[in-house]
């Protein structure tokens, strides 16, 4: 169970990462994600009670590295750059980029709507899906593909052992509601 | 007013070189990826690439970035790419068999070149193996050769996916060579213990590198297959 929320929370952040920054007209009231009440075998707690902050920034950083590695080297090389300052205009879009998937992690797996990421900046979890994607064209192909190669492998590296991809991360992701918000738009 | 003729020639020989710098950065590989990324963020496109196909040159320096992280220690006996040669296809040659047999392709997005939709195993060169109709991902490089094909295929049975990725797997074991990781086996009751339950084996070579995956997708099992020519 526990597993089943972790894959979806993951998938929210990247998934949100690949559409506009349509999350500043949100509202804050949302209190819980969608993975906020499911349970990990392991623990019989949620996937952000079980795991915590440093284990979803883990899974969220290899998220990206192997999105990039995968799909776009070019692109991942240019990332890796993004932050250092060269050029001074680089500077923050990398950790922002990443917070914002973090902070989608975070809530959809139960916990908090804003986090503070690693560069020190406050992020917010709820965001429109269907908006994010709108226009991308995801098909149900490449998202089963990016689920399986990118967002199962992230935490299964990370130590979230199978039971808990399955019981608390899988359920999010593979619900057929929120699939339906990112497929086809 | 010496003075300030000197500051204004200093602000604007600074200027000028912080342009030419900015400039000439840009004109090399990674400022161009940067300034490539930074527009599509800025545009609101997908950063991560989804959206958007790389052209040739950005495929070559993208699969030596893929195999600066995946390359294994020795050679492929055999690189099998579902019936296609790696490096030596070419698209109008596989546009044209596709055709042959009736498959729909069309210019890729993001992570392909190329996209062929449902496609038989029967329309694949060699002898195939059998599997699901599959969704195939083609990338080409600058001489319109083939450098990846992906295969995404799916069925309500978990039988019939683990079949597939069973074959699959022996497939890469005799003609490749020994998997380099293999994760879970593809039986039913192991796939349909739990959701995102999966089955990999992974294939590292110097010059090659697949992946075979099935998994427990909820609605439906999934097979993906990744073959990949590997840069010298």
């Amino acid at each position: 169970m526990i597993r089943k929320i972790f894959a979806a929370g993951v998938l929210l952040a990247v998934m949100q990462g690949c559409g506009s920054d349509s999350d500043s007209g949100m509202p804050e009231t949302v209190a819980k994600g969608p993975g906020a009440a499911l349970k990990c075998t392991s623990s019989g707690k949620n996937a952000w009670d079980t795991y915590g902050a440093a284990a979803f920034v883990a899974v969220n950083e290899s998220i990206v590295s192997l999105v990039l590695a995968d799909t776009s080297g070019e692109l991942g090389d240019s990332f890796s750059k993004i932050g250092s300052g060269n050029p001074p205009s680089t500077a923050d879009d990398a950790p922002t980029f990443k917070g914002k998937l973090a902070a989608f992690l975070v809530y959809a797996y139960g916990g908090p709507t804003s986090i503070e990421y690693t560069d020190g900046k406050t992020y917010t979890g709820p965001q429109d899906m269907a908006l994010a994607h709108e226009g991308l064209a995801i098909t149900t192909d490449q998202y089963n593909y990016f689920i399986m190669n990118q967002v199962v492998p992230a935490l299964t590296m990370n130590g979230v052992p199978d039971e808990d991809v399955s019981s608390c991360f899988a359920p999010v992701v593979v619900d057929k509601d929120f699939v339906a918000s990112i497929v086809g738009k | 007013m010496n003075r300030a003729l000197a500051r204004t020639l200093k602000i604007a020989a600074g200027v000028t070189a912080l342009t030419l710098g900015t400039v000439a950065f840009i004109h090399t590989s990674t400022g161009d990826a940067i300034a490539s990324g930074l527009v599509r963020i800025a545009h609101g496109g997908c950063p991560f690439g989804y959206d958007q196909a790389m052209n040739p040159r950005e495929r070559e320096r993208a699969r030596v970035h893929f195999a600066a992280e995946h390359r294994g220690e020795t050679a492929a006996a055999s690189r099998p790419a579902l019936g296609f040669t790696l490096d030596h296809t070419t698209r109008p040659q596989i546009v044209a068999r596709m055709s042959a047999y009736g498959v729909r392709c069309s210019r890729g997005q993001g992570m392909s070149d190329l996209t062929c939709l449902h496609v038989p195993s029967v329309a694949l060169p060699g002898n195939a193996l059998p599997a699901p109709e599959r969704t195939l991902w083609f990338t080409f490089g600058v001489k319109d050769q083939l450098l990846s094909v992906i295969a995404v295929s799916r069925d309500p049975n978990v039988e019939t996916i683990g079949a597939a990725f069973s074959g699959t797997q022996a497939a890469l074991n005799s003609q490749a060579g020994t998997a380099t990781a293999s994760n879970g086996p593809a039986d039913s009751r192991t796939l349909a213990e739990g959701l995102l339950r999966q089955a990999v084996s992974e294939y590292r070579f110097t010059n090659y590198y697949a992946v075979a995956r099935a998994a427990n997708m909820g609605t439906a099992y999934v097979l993906t297959e990744e073959y990949r020519s590997l840069p010298d």
